[in-house]
């Protein structure tokens, strides 16, 4: 049983400035009282990613989702408009859509055939006045179409907000959107299937953030990336209560020697050497260059175990789908693959860590993690109310 | 009745259940539908027929059967 006088003074502890400041308390990473805590405040209680454009390319494609116990279907209507529902029928709770499929029609629930159209509207119901008769005064078409869940698409993660209540979209996202103006309003193109990937992490998905977000690790778990990437070539990105991360001056990638991605066209120039990776609260990591982007969409599993779902977006169709550029998304893809993997020990190390009796939630530098610490406050705040 | 045939059209419903071939189904239970001599059994074909061709997403036949269904009060008439 959950204390939860002793996590409100955990988290008061936590909502302290930096120098004084300890971590999040390990309860919140070793339990699944803990990740249940966080499902209902975090990510069905606000915005949070839930995946991406991609996975449905066609009209009429349907992806079925557990978003943290909650059954979604994301799709793509017949105008090309991305959407999600519950993947539940209105008459018996039964669910609609069991693996990703194109419905050319409508959506047809496999118990009692009522039927819904990808706008979500109640479309048939089959037999509900008795043998043939197919409509009832009891059933209003108008009020009993499938549960719409608020949804927005951004950089082509999608986006949802379980709870129907939080800020609208728009005005989530903006400062994100102020501070990435350059590349927030462009088509983005995926690399395709080789540029997509997933890693299954023994952690709690909060250290999958917080490691993201920090610069000072760089020069002790990526030596690769500190060769050409310097610690002191890093900043940090802090916007209190929407996302945190670090930028680097110094992007130089080397994948090949005679060829490159072009560019996004007529971005400002200090993207020539300039890269940023953010953290987007709760579960989405995000990279932006000046040849490709990356998108980390984090699903927990459990309270110790987090998928972590990798995409990688360049400029435009060309170097994104032709067999020109195949080598070098391959070796792209490889290059980032390999970063990630550098990380992996170290958040299964910090998971481990947490089991520590008398671990108290760690200290902070107050200098190379803040980051690391806004993020610990954004989760304090969100559990503390 | 053609008895031979009902019994065809029925081995094909039962071989195709499950199945995701929706313009086939709604043609055998259409063509069933025409071979009832029962207004109730009629109507239960052509719902079938119905919710197939919604399904395939073809709306000419959608408005076709509906049509017949609010013809046969199977379905109300949209106001």
């Amino acid at each position: 049983m959950t204390d939860m006088s002793a996590l409100a003074h955990d988290l008061a502890a936590v909502i302290q400035p930096i120098e004084r400041a300890r971590g999040l308390p390990s309860w919140l990473y070793t339990t699944p009282e803990a990740l249940d805590l966080e499902r209902r405040a975090i990510f069905h209680g606000g915005w949070a990613c839930l995946g991406f454009g991609k996975d449905v390319p066609n009209n009429g494609d349907a992806v079925p989702i557990d978003f943290l116990g909650a059954p979604l279907l994301l799709l793509r209507d017949k105008t090309g408009a991305v959407k999600v529902f519950e993947n539940v029928c209105r008459h018996r709770g039964m669910i609609l859509v069991e693996e990703p499929r194109n419905f050319g029609g409508v959506i047809r629930c496999p118990y009692h055939s009522w039927c819904y159209s990808l706008d979500g509207r109640l479309r048939a119901t089959p037999h509900v006045g008795g043998p043939g008769i197919n409509s009832h005064e009891g059933i209003d078409p108008e009020t009993t179409g499938l549960t719409p869940i608020r949804c927005a698409v951004w950089m082509d993660c999608v986006f949802v907000d379980v709870s129907g209540t939080a800020p609208p979209f728009e005005e989530w996202i903006a400062p994100l959107a102020r501070r990435w103006a350059d590349f927030a309003d462009r088509p983005v193109f995926h690399g395709g299937p080789g540029s997509s990937f997933t890693l299954d992490v023994n952690c709690n998905w909060k250290l999958a953030v917080e490691n993201y977000c920090e610069s000072y690790h760089l020069p002790w778990v990526h030596p690769g990336l500190n060769s050409y990437s310097r610690l002191e070539d890093h900043y940090h990105i802090e916007e209190y209560g929407a996302f945190s991360g670090q930028g680097t001056v110094v992007y130089n990638p080397q994948l090949s020697a005679d060829q490159s991605f072009p560019d996004f066209a007529g971005l400002p120039e200090k993207w020539d050497t300039a890269a940023e990776y953010i953290a987007v609260y709760p579960n989405l990591l995000l990279g932006v260059h000046r040849d490709h982007t990356f998108a980390i969409r984090l699903e927990p599993k459990a309270h110790n175990r987090t998928v972590e779902h990798i995409e990688i977006y360049y400029t435009a169709p060309e170097p994104a789908k032709s067999e020109d550029f195949a080598a070098l998304r391959t070796a792209n893809a490889r290059q980032w693959k390999d970063v990630f993997i550098e990380d992996i020990f170290v958040v299964e190390g910090m998971q481990k860590g947490r089991t520590a009796p008398h671990f108290d939630g760690g200290r902070f530098s107050a200098v190379m993690d803040s980051p690391t610490h806004l993020f610990h406050a954004w989760v304090a705040e969100r559990l503390h109310g | 009745m053609d008895n031979a045939r009902a019994a065809e059209i029925d081995t094909s419903l039962k071989r195709l259940h499950g199945s995701h071939n929706a313009r086939q189904l709604s043609g055998l239970h259409e063509e069933a539908a025409s071979m009832m001599a029962d207004a109730d059994a009629q109507r239960f074909h052509l719902t079938h027929a119905w919710v197939y061709a919604l399904v395939e997403g073809r709306e000419d036949r959608i408005a076709a059967l509906e049509t017949r269904l609010q013809n046969a009060d199977g379905l109300a008439t949209p106001p």
